[in-house]
């Protein structure tokens, strides 16, 4: 890593944040996120049957219903998840279902006329088996529908540019800090990092067409800027106590926020390995669906390694060469032509 | 602190741990037959209605069953779901249902279907609103479609204010709504949702309407006002400036603030309220939201309401509130919507990321428990025993923390903001660690190493947890929904982070090593061997 010339290569890293983040921006405008993981059109089918369903034969109705439908499904092709809920009276509490059940089955890959033929089946099966004495449904008021719901988003949604907001101001604030306790060069450049890393995860989530719950990219930022200021300051802390050696007090800000990253790069990359690790666990061990939901945070954890490592250190030499040079404007005094040239002999 | 007060010290601070991992992990029934059973603080705590837990009762049948929920029931996730149908349209379920109902009356049964029969997509329209097309398919007339998109806007607004994450609206067979809102909270009744998808659903006029009685209330009589030199009818909103939730801890009521000229109204319908009771009632089209008496006249722009519940009135949920207030709020500014909906069905709808979810969330953290703890073991052999003090002092209260602040719950984004809260006590408790070994390994004493190791990253732990706190909290004070649990519960990890590492870490440091003769052995330190020049 100390091999690496970060200097030379930060052109390449501002070119590649900058289509990375614009061409999010532009992907973002005209697409917005891919919110596939909410599932914005659903089909669903109800099979609706009350209890008096197992009434008649062996009592186990519901379940020959249920294996038909499926039955049915499958020789369509059409893949599914099942759930059994309970009904309950409009004018009941939520607590007490009424008589009815609801076997609702979310299909994939289904169109309407095939839908709409699987339905004709299910009646028919219903129909044959429902007369008096000997049907086994002849105690039970069962129907079938299908619909296609689409998700009606929320727009603006507060949530999200109340909470884009507040991720903003959070991370003032936080870097405020950070400038109070390791100066203006390193306060701005953590702020640079920062917000670049929020951008760049949001932008590769634009980019790329990771599929996302609608309410998840915020948080992805804020795992950003979370592991970013803690990347951050490990570094900040480095480059304080390297200033405060003095061998570095004389060297020119790049060198010293090179020789400060090459000390520091193996805690950098220890600590978002740590963070990622946590991700990693909690979203494989987790149930499928929080698999999807915490498994791209890592983006979130790697993005500021990048930052940390290539444009963080870059941009805090620049400015804390600026902030140099101009305190020594400032503390340079005028002794005049005649004192200066006794001096120099 | 010598060796006795040590392990007194040690012993005490064991038992309370113990006390609180049995308050937080315990569960059993008690009392005569079993008859009470004691709650554990994880089962009692809210959970993200996303994270299904188990599923079954006492009993091992399933809710799904159609059983009636018992109150000392496991928490099941998922929530309810409502379709709205406007008023004079059916599904086709209800539209087969109430057309055998005519079975034997062939007159009645044609009267019916002449009226609802008109078929569009896989609903039935009344006639009234649906036009024939020259191929005999119905279509719905412009009107029902303008009145319509207004009523989904304001359902759509309203369930926003509400501000619940994942709450969900969808519109199913083009001209009818699917409601989904989560359950409220684990191991009550849900009696406040139903307060919700009633009141959400009411479209129309919003009326204020002063009488003796409920039936006698006249509403307020509209003039003409002035604007930009042409006279416009008045409106509600000319009389009425908005209705907000007023919420005091748990409990809430509706304020409805009135304007200059509905608080001269209000004052004038209520003068003789002292010699006979008023009755003001608000409206939503023709269903009354709330009536309120008074036997004073009222001079104040404010008028405040809650449930009522037969001749009583009692507080709102906080949640009612901004249900009741949003659906108010809306109505004010859509007077002109005479389409009204009717809920076609409830249904409960399983948790999304399965029954299993919140089992699987707590088996993942304890995997990160455990290789936390073979890591600590490993490098730093009996010094472990500190880290884990110290990390069951931090976790132990953020548990609790979540299950004692009514906006937080448990959900895989606390976990989260946990696992990562404790992760950063991990690491600082690392190198506070490392550092006390390079100083032990200079030829330093162990309480020396301690001390000069802890100077020496003092700061660096201090500025980590003060940054991420000021991060959560300030993120929390702006941001809605999980964003502001995550962040607030990332703010709270870490000030008890910093507080375990700083201080209940060296405390236990010192504490263990009162008890070893061989200090660098226990904390797996070595010193640092030196060349000999002879």
């Amino acid at each position: 890593m100390s091999k690496i010339n970060f200097r030379k290569l930060l052109p390449i890293f501002i070119a590649i944040s900058c289509v990375v983040i614009v061409a999010g921006i532009v992907l973002f405008a005209v697409l917005g996120f891919n919110n596939a993981s909410d599932e914005p059109v659903r089909q669903i089918l109800d099979v609706r049957y009350n209890q008096g369903i197992n009434s008649a034969a062996d009592g186990n109705n519901d379940e020959t219903l249920q294996t038909f439908v499926e039955d049915t499904l499958t020789a369509e092709h059409i893949s599914y998840e099942k759930a059994v809920v309970p009904e309950f009276a409009d004018s009941g509490s939520l607590l007490t279902p009424d008589s009815y059940l609801v076997a609702r089955y979310t299909l994939h890959g289904a169109d309407e006329e095939t839908l709409a033929s699987v339905k004709d089946k299910i009646d028919a099966h219903i129909r044959e088996n429902s007369a008096e004495e000997t049907g086994i449904y002849a105690f039970a008021d069962a129907s079938v529908s299908y619909y296609t719901a689409n998700l009606l988003g929320f727009e603006p949604d507060p949530a999200a540019w109340r909470g884009a907001i507040a991720l903003a101001v959070g991370a003032i604030v936080a870097l405020a800090y950070i400038t109070f306790r390791f100066g203006v060069g390193c306060g701005v450049a953590g702020l640079v990092t920062g917000v670049h890393d929020a951008f760049f995860t949001l932008a590769l989530f634009a980019i790329c067409r990771i599929p996302v719950f609608g309410f998840a990219p915020l948080l992805y930022a804020a795992v950003a800027l979370f592991t970013s200021a803690v990347l951050w300051i490990f570094y900040g802390h480095a480059l304080r106590t390297n200033y405060k050696e003095p061998e570095f007090a004389s060297l020119p800000a790049e060198e010293v926020a090179d020789r400060t990253r090459s000390t520091t790069w193996k805690q950098t990359l220890l600590l978002a390995g740590l963070i990622a690790a946590v991700v990693l666990i909690l979203g494989l061990v987790g149930a499928p669906g929080t698999m999807n939901l915490v498994l791209p945070a890592l983006i979130g954890v790697v993005v500021p390694v990048y930052s940390t490592l290539g444009i963080g250190p870059a941009v805090f030499a620049a400015i804390r060469a600026k902030l140099d040079k101009r305190r020594a404007a400032k503390n340079r005094v005028y002794v005049g032509k005649k004192k200066k040239a006794e001096s120099e002999n | 602190m010598n060796k006795v007060k040590s392990a007194i010290c040690l012993t005490l601070i064991t038992i309370l741990i113990a006390g609180v991992i049995f308050m937080c992990s315990a569960m059993f029934t008690h009392g005569q037959a079993g008859a009470s059973r004691y709650n554990n603080i994880v089962s009692m705590t809210d959970k993200d209605a996303q994270y299904g837990g188990l599923t079954f009762d006492d009993d091992g049948t399933d809710f799904a069953e159609g059983k009636a929920e018992d109150k000392e029931n496991y928490y099941r996730g998922g929530g309810f779901v409502a379709v709205y149908y406007p008023a004079g349209v059916l599904s086709e379920s209800e539209y087969a249902a109430n057309l055998a109902a005519y079975e034997n009356n062939d007159e009645q049964r044609e009267e019916y279907e002449k009226q609802y029969g008109n078929r569009v997509g896989s609903l039935y329209f009344e006639s009234d609103l649906v036009e024939k097309a020259t191929d005999g398919t119905f279509t719905p007339t412009e009107d029902f479609l303008a009145d319509f998109d207004n009523a989904v806007s304001q359902l759509k607004t309203r369930i926003e204010r509400l501000e619940m994450a994942n709450a969900r609206v969808d519109l199913i067979n083009e001209y009818a709504v699917r409601v989904y809102l989560p359950s409220v909270r684990a191991r009550q009744d849900n009696s406040e949702l139903l307060t919700v998808f009633n009141s959400v659903r009411r479209i129309g006029e919003f009326t204020v309407s002063a009488g003796s009685s409920e039936t006698d209330a006249t509403p307020i009589s509209y003039g003409k006002k002035e604007v930009n030199g042409v006279y416009e009818d008045e409106t509600i909103s000319d009389y009425v400036s908005g209705v907000s939730p007023y919420i005091v801890g748990s409990a809430a009521v509706v304020n409805v603030d009135f304007t200059d000229k509905g608080q001269q109204w209000l004052q004038e319908h209520t003068a003789e309220a002292a010699s006979s009771a008023v009755t003001l009632v608000f409206k939503i089209g023709e269903e009354t939201v709330a009536s309120v008496s008074t036997s004073e006249t009222i001079t104040s722009r404010t008028v405040q309401f809650g449930k009522s519940g037969g001749s009583t009135m009692t507080a709102f949920s906080p949640f009612e509130a901004r249900a009741v207030a949003a659906s108010l709020n809306t109505a004010i500014r859509n007077a002109d919507n005479s389409l009204s909906f009717t809920v076609g069905d409830f249904t409960f709808e399983k948790a999304q990321f399965g029954d299993l979810a919140l089992t699987l969330l707590y088996i993942a953290f304890a995997v990160l428990f455990v290789g936390m703890m073979v890591f600590f073991f490993v490098r730093y052999h009996g010094l472990a025993i500190a880290h884990l003090y110290s990390f069951l002092i931090y976790v132990l209260p953020m548990i609790v923390l979540v299950w004692a602040i009514p906006f937080l719950n448990l959900s895989v984004w606390t976990v989260v903001a946990i696992a990562l809260g404790g992760l950063l006590l991990s690491v600082c408790n690392v190198i506070s660690y490392e550092s006390a070994r390079k100083e032990f390994a200079l030829g330093k004493t162990i309480a020396s190493s301690v001390k000069t190791g802890y100077k020496k990253c003092f700061w660096l732990i201090f500025d980590l947890h003060i940054a991420v706190a000021l991060f959560g909290f300030v993120t929390y004070f702006i941001a809605l929904t999980q964003l502001s649990v995550f962040a607030f519960t990332l703010g709270l990890a870490a000030v008890l982070s910093g507080l375990c590492s700083l201080a209940v870490n060296r405390f236990h440091w010192a504490m263990l090593m009162t008890f070893t003769k061989k200090p660098g052995d226990f904390c797996n330190f070595k010193r640092e061997e030196v060349a000999d020049d002879e």
